[in-house]
């Protein structure tokens, strides 16, 4: 869970932006110009700014210029390459290029967060808890036995909790795109999380899609 | 081989060519004329030793004894007197050698033999040396011919020495012709040569280059025309560059006017897709999305519009103006009222020349605009001016835009106040399709605004295909704007 400072004008945009990121347990803050933003990027501390480079008042690199360092991602319709060159030497972490995907958006939050934030990084439904930096699921107060690319499909499912995963992206996600096997493997291993950690209710089955992790 | 190189060679060629040839004519027809000389004298020397050896011989031959003895005495002190005088004598009788050191085959040649007693002349090489050799018969009844050879080693010397001397100053002359000719072709070719530099740097892309312009004659002309050549390239490539660069901000502008309602669309479609929401949500996610397809939609008619009406065919023909005015206002009604506002028309104009559907939709974005700029309840003023080739402006009391936000304003995609025209399902490309439309009417489109200050936009008509008489006289045109006024306002 961290606090995200989201800078977007467009107002659909940023709204859409803010969802998926509560969606997945983020608190957030919404600012639709450049000024409002250094105001309160420089009166508040936030874990990450999700800042659009094109906004009224000042754009993203003047912003980044005048807020003390936070992890920055940026959001641009620009996808020149000395567009991304420039966001990135400006101190961004990340970049993202509109129209994006919102699980694309989401693992790039989640990566800079997990490079920039210190400290226990857990998930915690009903009686499991997953220690997702130490990679280890507890249910109970005892210890489970998983594989790792078990472990791997349970990160992504937290990581998009709220979301429903198509199989395939389940794939791609947590197999990578180099792994040639059949969706059914997703369907396997989806079973055995099920049963080590008594989420039978709370990984859905969503009907002619694919699986959501609700919590 | 250079310009300069060919002139210096040849000049130099033709000179040494022409000085040389007259300096070997001089020295020929000195060493000719001084041979004449050596001659004329020798002729006056033989004839003088001839008749004082003829008058001695005559004497010997008188006296009896041994006369060949007595002949051969009277030679021999004759050659030896006149042998310090560089000259030889020789004695024959019927053509044969008598006495004297001179060849025998050379003395007796028929070169020499006189037929009719006239004296005769010859140059003869003799043993390495040159004689002038002259030759006449003794007079009458004495049977002896005397040869008089005179040595011109003397002269052939000089000559050498003349010649000698003449090729001296040809050297001289000729460096220091070859010299001078050197720098004045390279000082003359200098202009050529930085022509040529100036060249080469535009090719390579340095078009600010100029030449320096010396003086009038047909190289400064030439550097002249080279700077003017090269000024007009600059600007070509300065327009295309700004040509270009337009474009790309342009495909820039859509590509990000493009990104940003998929964004909404494709973001709010994955969030109905994947997450479980309720009613509510769902039919407000829905909402965003049908309302960006809109904006896409508007902006390909628009952008269509555009490209209509850059290439597109337009049809001239004559307009009344208030019936224009009214089209607009009737067009816009709905607008207008939505926000409470008046629409104000007045003419000064009759009629004017151009394509009506384009002028409408042009005067409709205008009042638009006017439209979203205006507060609550205020009033847009739409007038024909007479000025110039004829003026239409539109004229709000709105908030206005400054001086900058003016001159930008007519560039795709560009928009003064952001968020709110695209609430207000602007697509940036209005102003811009008016900019189009009043280019093709061979108009111009002036901006007159102030923050604050409400903004007028001039359609100012530049071309004479306008119609000299279009003016409606001042009284039917006060009536007409009370007229005009009192309809539309109440309206």
């Amino acid at each position: 869970m961290a606090s995200i400072l989201i800078v977007e004008d467009d107002k659909p945009i940023n709204e859409l932006i803010a969802r998926n990121l509560k969606l997945v347990g983020h608190i957030c803050e919404q600012i639709y110009d450049g000024l409002q933003a250094v105001i309160l990027a420089n009166t508040k501390v936030f874990d990450l700014i999700v800042l659009d480079v094109m906004l009224p008042g000042l754009d993203g690199f003047e912003v980044i210029e005048r807020i003390s360092p936070t992890p920055v991602i940026f959001l641009t319709a620009k996808d020149g390459i000395g567009d991304r060159i420039n966001g990135l030497n400006m101190g961004a972490d990340d970049y993202i290029v509109k129209p994006f995907d919102t699980l694309e958006l989401l693992a790039r939050v989640e990566a800079v967060l997990r490079r920039t934030m210190k400290g226990t990084h857990t998930f915690t439904a009903d009686d499991t808890t997953v220690d997702l930096n130490g990679r280890k699921v507890m249910v109970c107060g005892s210890v489970i036995d998983m594989t790792p690319r078990e472990f791997d499909l349970l990160e992504v499912l937290i990581c998009n909790r709220n979301i429903a995963l198509s199989r395939e992206k389940l794939l791609e996600l947590a197999w990578g795109y180099d792994f040639m096997g059949d969706t059914r493997t997703v369907d396997a291993h989806i079973q055995k999380l099920r049963k080590k950690l008594g989420w039978e209710n709370r990984i859905k089955t969503v009907y002619k899609l694919g699986y959501r992790l609700e919590g | 081989m250079k310009f300069w190189q060919k002139a210096f060679v040849l000049t130099l060629l033709l000179f040494v060519l022409a000085f040389d040839t007259g300096i070997f004519l001089l020295a020929d027809y000195s060493y000719k004329s001084s041979l004449q000389n050596y001659r004329e004298r020798s002729f006056g020397e033989h004839y003088f030793i001839a008749s004082s050896f003829s008058t001695d011989l005559s004497a010997i031959l008188k006296r009896e004894g041994d006369q060949t003895i007595a002949i051969q005495s009277l030679f021999t002190s004759y050659d030896s007197y006149y042998k310090k005088q560089n000259v030889t004598l020789a004695l024959l009788q019927n053509r044969k050698l008598l006495f004297g050191s001179l060849p025998q085959s050379v003395v007796e040649s028929q070169k020499l033999q006189s037929l009719d007693g006239e004296r005769r002349s010859l140059i003869q090489n003799i043993e390495d040396k040159k004689y002038l050799l002259v030759s006449g018969t003794l007079p009458e009844p004495l049977q002896y011919t005397l040869i008089y050879a005179y040595d011109l080693s003397e002269v052939m010397q000089s000559q050498a020495k003349l010649t000698q001397f003449l090729i001296g100053v040809s050297a001289v002359i000729t460096s220091l012709l070859a010299f001078s000719l050197f720098l004045i072709f390279k000082k003359l070719t200098r202009p050529i040569n930085e022509l040529q530099k100036a060249t080469a740097r535009i090719t390579t892309g340095e078009y600010g280059n100029r030449v320096p312009v010396y003086g009038r004659d047909e190289i400064a002309e030439l550097a002249k025309s080279f700077n003017l050549m090269a000024g007009e390239v600059e600007a070509k490539i300065e327009e295309l560059r700004l040509s270009a660069e337009q474009k790309q901000q342009f495909i820039d502008n859509l590509a990000h006017e493009l990104r940003t309602p998929l964004t909404t669309i494709k973001g709010y479609a994955q969030y109905l897709q994947q997450v479980n929401l309720t009613d509510d949500e769902r039919i407000e996610s829905l909402n965003f999305i049908l309302s960006d397809v809109n904006r896409i939609q508007a902006m390909a008619s628009k952008l269509l519009d555009l490209a209509l009406t850059r290439s597109g065919a337009i049809e001239f023909q004559e307009i009344q103006v208030s019936s224009l005015f009214e089209r607009v206002s009737e067009a816009m009604k709905m607008r207008l009222n939505q926000n409470a506002l008046k629409i104000a028309t007045q003419s000064q104009l009759n009629t004017i020349w151009g394509d009506a559907f384009l002028l409408e939709s042009l005067l409709c974005n205008l009042v638009d605009n006017a439209i979203k700029a205006s507060p609550f309840g205020s009033t847009i003023w739409l007038s024909g001016l007479d000025e110039n080739h004829g003026v239409i402006e539109v004229r709000d009391e709105g908030k206005g835009m400054s001086a900058d936000e003016a001159l930008h304003v007519t560039q795709a995609f560009y928009r003064v106040d952001k968020a709110r025209t695209r609430e207000a399902g602007g697509t940036g490309l209005g102003l811009a399709l008016c900019q189009q439309i009043a280019k093709r009417h061979k108009a111009s489109l002036e901006i007159l605004s102030d923050l604050g200050q409400g903004t007028r936009i001039r359609l100012c008509f530049t071309t004479s295909s306008q119609l000299d008489d279009n003016t409606i006289t001042s009284t039917n045109y006060y009536e007409d704007v009370t007229l005009q006024n009192n309809l539309e306002v109440d309206s």
